[in-house]
C-alpha cells in the first residue's frame, strides 16, 4: 500500500468547499457579549484627556477600559507594548479605548462617542527619519523593557529596537582583490496579510476559575502560555481553541485581540465577550507585515565567483516589536541567500516607526530579504556581463561549505541549488534574460531569482502526536498543529496511513485543536510542521504498532518480533493467514471464552528540535534550523514600452521538496505562495500619509490579484534530495512558494526597460516614472 | 460588521416619498433616498454619514422602468448597472456601467446611486454628457422633466428632498461611433485613474471624464481638439489634454503627471478607433 507520494484529497476539503466548515467566529453563543476597540487617529501623540460618559449611557454598554485600566506591558520577545494605548499612542489605528456591550451594534455606536483630547506629536514616518540624529524617540524607555524572550539588544536612547550582527571571514582586506564591485538597494513597503477571515477571540472566564479562549490563531499554545503569564494563571486554566483558520500567512501568529478578549470579559464578571476584527480593524490595528531597506555591497573575482559581501538590513517593524527580533535573526542568518560566500559582514536592524507594528509573514522576512539579495545578484551579473543564471550556478551553496553564520551545511540538511537551476532553466527555456519583440510595443522578458529558507525557531520547539483506536479499528490522530490553509492535518493523517500500512480514510484527524487535549505543537509557522508533526506521527506509529504486536503476540501465541503489520490487520509474517484484524484488538483482545485482556490502544509521539542555537551576539555564528529548502522561481513578462502595462504570461517554480509527499497538494500550496508573491510584486503595499495615517485599510484600496490576474500559466516542478532526519526526507514547503516570485518580476522588469526595479510594488506608475516619467 | 438601525421606508409613489422625506427631515431623522444602498451602507459603517431613516424609491414604478419605447429608451433610476449591462439597450452606456465597481456590487449599485454618489468616479454619467438626453426628478409635486445638461453641473442639482426618477434619450444616439475606456493603476476592478467615454457625430468628438479630477466633466474645447482631423492622433491627444480646464488629482492610485500621462495615451487610442473607418 502507497499513501506517500500519493495526490491524496486534503481532509478538510470537502466542507470548506460547500461552506460548512466552521471558522472561529461561525459559531456564536446567545448571551456573549461583544468588545469593539476605538482606534488612534494619529499615528504619534499624546494623550490628554478621554471621556467615557456619553459611551457608558449607550444603552446595552457595560464597561469602557482605557490604557489606565491596563497598566502593564505585554511583547512576544521585548515588553513594548501596552494592550491599550497608555500615555501616548504610537500608530494610527492603535487600540485606546475597549467598549463591552451586549451586541456588537451597540459597542461600535459607544465606541465612536468615546472623546479623546489629543496633542500631536512629530511621527517618524520612515526607517530614514527614525535614524535621524535627535529624531522623535518612539520607546524612550527602550532599555528598560522587560524581556520575555532573549536574544533582543535595544539601543537607548535610539529607535533601534534591535540590532543583529553577522562576521564571517575578515571582509575588509578582500575588497581591493575583488575585479567587479557593486552596489544596490532595495525598498520594500509594510504589507497586509489580508487573509480572508478576519481575526477574531473570544474569551470567557469561568466561576471555577477555567479560561475558556476561542481564537483565529497559528498558535494556540503560545496564546495559552502568554494569558497564563500575563494574568497569573496556571497554563492548564486556560484553554485555547483553535477551529480552522481561514488564512493565516503568519498574522494569526501574533497575540493581541486574546489579550483584549480577556481583559473585556475580566471587566464585566467573566461573561463571554468576543472582539471581531473588522476589515479596517484587521488591517491597521493589528500587525502587518515588516517593510524593509537593504543595502548591498557585492565583490566578485572577474569569472563571477563571489568573495565578499557587506550587507546592511533596516526593518520597519512599526510602533512595536513583536516577533521583529526573531525576523531579523531568522534574515541574518540566511543574509546571503544561498549562495556560498566566505567573508560577509551584514547587519540587521529593527527599528520603530510610527507605523502599525509588525509581525510574522509568509516567509519570515525572506521575501523582502531575497528581494533584496536577487536585486544585487542580478546587477553583479550586469557588472560582469554573465548569464544571471550561471553567475547563481557558480555561487550556488553546496554541501561542505557553511552557511553565514558558519552552520555547516551537509547532503542532508541543505537541497540542491545547482539541480533547481538547471531544471528552471529548461522549464522556462531560459534565454539569458533577452529582450524579445512580440509587437510594436511589446516586449517579452524572463526573470528569474533563487531561494533559500531555513525555520529559525527557538531551540526547544516540541511537537507531539496521540493516536486513539476505534472499536471497528479505524484510527484517530490528534496534533498541536492548526490546519491554516497547506493541508498540515491531512499529511499527518498520510503519515500514519503509510506507517500503518491503512487506508488514509480510516485514520481521522482532529482539524481543531484544543490545547487541552491535543498535545503541544508550537506554533504552526516557519513551515514546520510536516518536519515537527511528521516525526511525533512516526514516533507514535512506532509506539501503536509495539502495542499492536505486543496484544497480537498473545492473541496468536507468538512472539511480537515474528509478527507485521498492514492492511489493518497484524499477522505472521512468514504465514499472513494467521493474523488478528485491528478491530479484533483496538480495544482489548477477547478470547473466545469471553475474557479479554489489553484495553484500548492508545499511542503518543514526542518530538523536540535539536542540535538549535541562538545566535551569537557579536557574529552571529550559530545554527538556525534543521535544514534549508531551496528553490528557484522564474517569470515571463509582457510589457507594452509606450504605456507601462505589463502582465505576467508565465510564473514557474522549481523547489528541492525533499519528498514530495502529496504531489497535488505540494503543487497547490506553491501556486497559491506564487499568487501572494505575484500580488505583492504587482500591486500589494501598505501606504501612509505625511502624517502616519494608514490610508489604504479597505480591499477596494488596498490591492491583491483577484480572479482573472494571474499568469496564464503556472510551471510547478520539484527536485527530490531528500532530508534525511525528515520524515520521508520531506523538506519544508509551505511558505517558499512566495519567497523569490516578486524579486523575478523585478529581475524581468529591470531587463525589459533598462532600469533598476529596486521598490515594489511595481505598477505601470512607478515603472513610468523610472523609465524618466514627467521628464521623458 | 453590524451597523446602528435606521428606519426603512418604502413608498409606491413619488409624491408619498417625497413627503415621507420630508416628514423625517422635519422630525430630525437625517433621512436619506435609498436606491442600491452599497453607499449608505459603506459610508454609515466608517461613519461618515449618519442616516437616521431611509427612504427606498425602488417601490416607485417610474423609478423601475427599462424600456425602450418608439424613438426612446427609457432607463429608471433603480436599475442596477448589472441590469442595464445585460439588456444592453445603448451599447456605451452597457460599456461604461459594466466596469464599475465588481459584480457583486454592480449587482446592487443602481444607474441612479451611482450618479448622485458622493465619490469622485459616478462614471455610469459619463454617456448621458454627451447627449441631449431628458431627467425625471421627483418633485413634491410629481415628476418633473428637466434637461439632463440643466440638472448636472459635476454633480446632479437637486432639492434636498428630490431624486432622479429616470433618464430618457432618443435612440439615436445608439447608432453614433462610441468607445469606452477605463484606466486604473493596475487592476481591472479598481476606481478609474481616468475613465473617458467618446461618442462621434459626422465631424465631431465627443469626450467625457471622470477620475481625472474631482468631478466627471466635458468641456467644447477638449472636443475641438480631439476633432481636428488633419492632426495626427498623437498631436492631438497631446493637446486636448493640455486644453483639460481641470486641476488633475494626486492620490493613492496616481499621481496628477501621471494620470495626464495615462489620459493622453488614451485619447489617441480612442480617436484611432473613432476615426478608424476613415
Amino acid at each position: 500500500m502507497k499513501v506517500i507520494g500519493c495526490s491524496i484529497p486534503r481532509k478538510d476539503a470537502r466542507d470548506k468547499v460547500t461552506g460548512r466548515a466552521k471558522y472561529n467566529h461561525d459559531i456564536t453563543v446567545g448571551g456573549t457579549l461583544y468588545a469593539v476597540p476605538r482606534l488612534a487617529e494619529y499615528a504619534h501623540a499624546a494623550i490628554k484627556n478621554i471621556r467615557t460618559v456619553a459611551a457608558l449611557k449607550v444603552e446595552g454598554v457595560r464597561a469602557v477600559l482605557t490604557g489606565q485600566d491596563t497598566p502593564f506591558l505585554v511583547g512576544e520577545v521585548l515588553e513594548d507594548r501596552p494592550p491599550l494605548a497608555h500615555g501616548r499612542v504610537l500608530y494610527w489605528g492603535e487600540p485606546v479605548a475597549l467598549v463591552v456591550a451586549d451586541s456588537e451594534e451597540k459597542a461600535r455606536l459607544a465606541a465612536s462617542l468615546i472623546d479623546i483630547d489629543y496633542e500631536p506629536l512629530p511621527v517618524v514616518n520612515s526607517i530614514d527619519e527614525a535614524l535621524k540624529p535627535n529624531a522623535p524617540l518612539i520607546h524612550p524607555d527602550v532599555d528598560r523593557y522587560t524581556i520575555l524572550n532573549h536574544p533582543v539588544y535595544p539601543k537607548s536612547h535610539t529607535n533601534i529596537a534591535d540590532h543583529v550582527h553577522v562576521r564571517k571571514g575578515p571582509t575588509d582586506p578582500l575588497w581591493p582583490q575583488c575585479d567587479v564591485v557593486i552596489e544596490s538597494r532595495s525598498v520594500l513597503p509594510q504589507i497586509d496579510h489580508m487573509a480572508m477571515e478576519t481575526r477574531s477571540a473570544t474569551v470567557e472566564i469561568l466561576p471555577g476559575g477555567r479560561v475558556l479562549v476561542h481564537s483565529t490563531t497559528q498558535a494556540p499554545f503560545a496564546v495559552q502560555k502568554m494569558l497564563a503569564h500575563y494574568f497569573q494563571l496556571d497554563q492548564g486554566q486556560v484553554v485555547v481553541m483553535a477551529p480552522l483558520v481561514g488564512g493565516a500567512f503568519g498574522g494569526k501568529a501574533a497575540v493581541q485581540l486574546e489579550i483584549l478578549a480577556y481583559l473585556a470579559s475580566r471587566a464585566v464578571g467573566g461573561q463571554m465577550v468576543s472582539v471581531v476584527n473588522s476589515r479596517e480593524q484587521d488591517f491597521a490595528m493589528s500587525p502587518v507585515g515588516t517593510g524593509l531597506d537593504a543595502h548591498f555591497r557585492l565583490g566578485a573575482r572577474d569569472d563571477g565567483k563571489i568573495l565578499a559581501a557587506e550587507i546592511t538590513y533596516r526593518l520597519d517593524i512599526g510602533a512595536y516589536t513583536d516577533s521583529a527580533p526573531r525576523i531579523a535573526r531568522a534574515i541574518a542568518a540566511q543574509c546571503t541567500g544561498p549562495y556560498a560566500v566566505d567573508n560577509v559582514k551584514c547587519d540587521v536592524l529593527c527599528v520603530y516607526t510610527n507605523h502599525t507594528y509588525t509581525t510574522a509573514f509568509r516567509g519570515f522576512g525572506h521575501m523582502p530579504m531575497t528581494f533584496a539579495i536577487e536585486r544585487a545578484i542580478e546587477k553583479l551579473a550586469d557588472a560582469l556581463k554573465m548569464d544571471s543564471l550561471a553567475l547563481r550556478l557558480m555561487n550556488a551553496i553546496r554541501p561542505g561549505q557553511s552557511s553565514p553564520t558558519k552552520a555547516r551545511l551537509t547532503a542532508s540538511n541543505v537541497g540542491d541549488l545547482p539541480k533547481a537551476l538547471n531544471a528552471m532553466a529548461k522549464l522556462i527555456e531560459w534565454n539569458g534574460g533577452k529582450v524579445m519583440k512580440v509587437g510594436p510595443h511589446l516586449i517579452r522578458v524572463q526573470g528569474i531569482a533563487s531561494f533559500w529558507k531555513t525555520s529559525s525557531s527557538p531551540p526547544d520547539a516540541v511537537s507531539g502526536a496521540v493516536i486513539t483506536m476505534n472499536k471497528d479499528g479505524t484510527v484517530n490522530l490528534s496534533i498541536g498543529a492548526v490546519e491554516c490553509g497547506p493541508g498540515t492535518k491531512t499529511t499527518a493523517a498520510q503519515i500514519l496511513a503509510e506507517k500503518l500500512q491503512m487506508p488514509v480514510d480510516r485514520v481521522f484527524v482532529h482539524l481543531d485543536v484544543n490545547t487541552e487535549v491535543d498535545p503541544e505543537h508550537w506554533k504552526t509557522v516557519a513551515s514546520l510542521s510536516t518536519y515537527m508533526v511528521g516525526k511525533a506521527v512516526e514516533e507514535a506509529c512506532k509506539d501503536l504498532i509495539r502495542q499492536l504486536k505486543n496484544l497480537a503476540a498473545i492473541a496468536l501465541k507468538c512472539s511480537p518480533s515474528d509478527l507485521a503489520v498492514a492492511g489493518e490487520k497484524v499477522f505472521l509474517r512468514d504465514d499472513p493467514q494467521v493474523m488478528v484484524r485491528f478491530s479484533d484488538i483496538a480495544h482489548g483482545y477477547r478470547f473466545p471464552e469471553g475474557d479479554t485482556i489489553g484495553g484500548q490502544r492508545i499511542a503518543r509521539g514526542s518530538f523536540v528540535i535539536r542540535h538549535l542555537n541562538l545566535l551569537d551576539e557579536e557574529t552571529g555564528e550559530g545554527r538556525p534550523g534543521p535544514g534549508w529548502t531551496v528553490g528557484v522561481q522564474g517569470v515571463l513578462l509582457e510589457v507594452n514600452t509606450e504605456t507601462f502595462d505589463y502582465r505576467v504570461v508565465k510564473a514557474a517554480s522549481v523547489i528541492d521538496a525533499g519528498k514530495v509527499l502529496n504531489p497535488q497538494g505540494a503543487k497547490s500550496v506553491v501556486m497559491g505562495g506564487m499568487c501572494q508573491g505575484l500580488s505583492y510584486a504587482t500591486r500589494e503595499s501598505v501606504v501612509y500619509g505625511s502624517d502616519g495615517t494608514f490610508l489604504n485599510r479597505q480591499m477596494r484600496s488596498y490591492r491583491t490579484v483577484r480572479m482573472g490576474e494571474q499568469p496564464e500559466q503556472y510551471l510547478v516542478e520539484f527536485v527530490e534530495t531528500p532530508q534525511i532526519d525528515a520524515p520521508f526526507g520531506a523538506r519544508p514547503l509551505g511558505e517558499h512558494g512566495v519567497l523569490a516570485m516578486p524579486a523575478a518580476v523585478a529581475n524581468a522588469l529591470s531587463r525589459a526597460l533598462g532600469i533598476e526595479a529596486n521598490q515594489p510594488p511595481f505598477v505601470p506608475e512607478s515603472l513610468w516614472a523610472l523609465a524618466g516619467g514627467e521628464k521623458a | 460588521m453590524m451597523t446602528p438601525l435606521m428606519a426603512y421606508y418604502r413608498p409606491s409613489t413619488v409624491t408619498e416619498a417625497v413627503t415621507t422625506f420630508r416628514q423625517l427631515r422635519q422630525d430630525g431623522h437625517h433621512p436619506a433616498y435609498w436606491s442600491g444602498g452599497t453607499e449608505i451602507l459603506t459610508r454609515r459603517r466608517l461613519h461618515e454619514i449618519y442616516p437616521g431613516a431611509v427612504v427606498d424609491i425602488k417601490g416607485i414604478p417610474e423609478v423601475g422602468q427599462h424600456a425602450v419605447h418608439g424613438r426612446d429608451m427609457i432607463f429608471g433610476a433603480g436599475i442596477s448597472l448589472w441590469e442595464i449591462a445585460r439588456a444592453d439597450y445603448w451599447p456605451l452606456l452597457t460599456a461604461t456601467a459594466d466596469r464599475v465597481a465588481d459584480h457583486t456590487s454592480r449587482v446592487q449599485i443602481t444607474l441612479g446611486g451611482n450618479i448622485a454618489s458622493h465619490l469622485p468616479y459616478r462614471e455610469a454619467v459619463l454617456p448621458w454628457m454627451l447627449v441631449d438626453a431628458t431627467a425625471w426628478v421627483g418633485t413634491i409635486k410629481g415628476i418633473q422633466t428637466r434637461p439632463f445638461c440643466k440638472l448636472f453641473d459635476g454633480r446632479l442639482v437637486l432639492a434636498d428632498d428630490e431624486f432622479l426618477v429616470a433618464l430618457q434619450v432618443s435612440r439615436d444616439v445608439a447608432s453614433f461611433p462610441y468607445t469606452s475606456r477605463k484606466m486604473t493603476r493596475r487592476d481591472w476592478v479598481n476606481y478609474p485613474l481616468v475613465s473617458i467615454s467618446a461618442t462621434k457625430d459626422v465631424h465631431t468628438i465627443h469626450a467625457a471624464f471622470s477620475g481625472y479630477a474631482l468631478e466627471p466633466f466635458r468641456d467644447d474645447a477638449i472636443d475641438r481638439v480631439l476633432s481636428e482631423e488633419d492632426l495626427p492622433y498623437a498631436v492631438r491627444a497631446e493637446r486636448a489634454v493640455a486644453a483639460i480646464p481641470r486641476k488633475a488629482i494626486s492620490d493613492i492610485h496616481g499621481s496628477a503627471a501621471y494620470r495626464k500621462f495615462v489620459t493622453q495615451y488614451t485619447l489617441a487610442s480612442i480617436i484611432e478607433v473613432l476615426e478608424g473607418g476613415q
